[in-house]
């Protein structure tokens, strides 16, 4: 199929490519099909949407930051995640334009199911960091 | 708006498969239990519009301004890190 955006043109995907996010992703609640788009050799990839030609995110893993989240079974439950193996976690990365630093959404991340293709935000509570977020050894957890 | 009074431990009933229950209150807060289905995600509203308003600024960035960001990142001037939310 054929998805219009407006950085990348006119691309062509296949069904199967489709993330469908049930709940949006919130600011964006009425778009509900996304693509994950390759960009050179990574870390970074693009989360297109399918509906909204203008609506992107640029979004890495939070490994590339030494980061790693333990999802609780309630946000596993809303992928219909089976199999720990089938999750995918991305954070949304932003750009500070006065400060020309990159942002990684640390406390919003993305949870991929990859068999169902489902996607959810998990925005964390304060009290879900710690316990479901390891930073890098040396950060004692600053988040703020 | 719809506007209930409830004493602690009593609840209410959203549909037949959303309760809310009172559990406790002080001067001012209310502690409330939910219980709903499982696929039904709950936030906190100021938590939920925080996060909309960081996706849409976000949404925002333009191919031309992400590979800046990339050529300020390979050349090593990104600072002291990312900034962290």
């Amino acid at each position: 199929m054929q998805v219009n955006t407006t950085r990348f043109g006119k691309i062509e995907i296949a069904e199967k490519e489709l993330i469908t996010f049930p709940w949006g992703i919130p600011g964006f609640e009425e778009l509900k099909s996304y693509v994950l788009l390759e960009y050179k050799n990574g870390p970074f990839q693009w989360l297109q949407s399918v509906e909204e030609p203008s609506v992107a995110f640029v979004v890495c893993a939070p490994d590339f930051l030494g980061m790693a989240y333990s999802a609780p079974d309630a946000k596993k439950n809303l992928i219909n995640l089976e199999h720990d193996e089938d999750l995918v976690v991305l954070n949304i990365v932003s750009f500070n334009r006065a400060q020309g630093a990159i942002r990684f959404h640390v406390k919003s991340p993305l949870l991929f199911n990859v068999a169902s293709r489902i996607g959810y935000q998990w925005t964390m509570e304060a009290d879900e960091l710690k316990g479901h977020l390891t930073m890098p050894s040396g950060d004692p957890g600053r988040t703020e | 708006m719809l506007i209930l009074t409830r004493k602690p431990g009593e609840s209410i009933l959203i549909g037949d498969d959303i309760e809310v229950t009172i559990t406790s209150i002080d001067q001012n807060k209310v502690r409330v239990g939910i219980k709903g289905p499982a696929h039904i995600p709950i936030y906190r509203e100021e938590l939920y519009r925080r996060i909309q308003k960081e996706n849409r600024a976000a949404a925002l960035i333009g191919k031309d301004e992400f590979e800046s960001l990339l050529d300020i990142y390979s050349s090593g001037r990104q600072g002291d890190g990312p900034d962290r939310q």
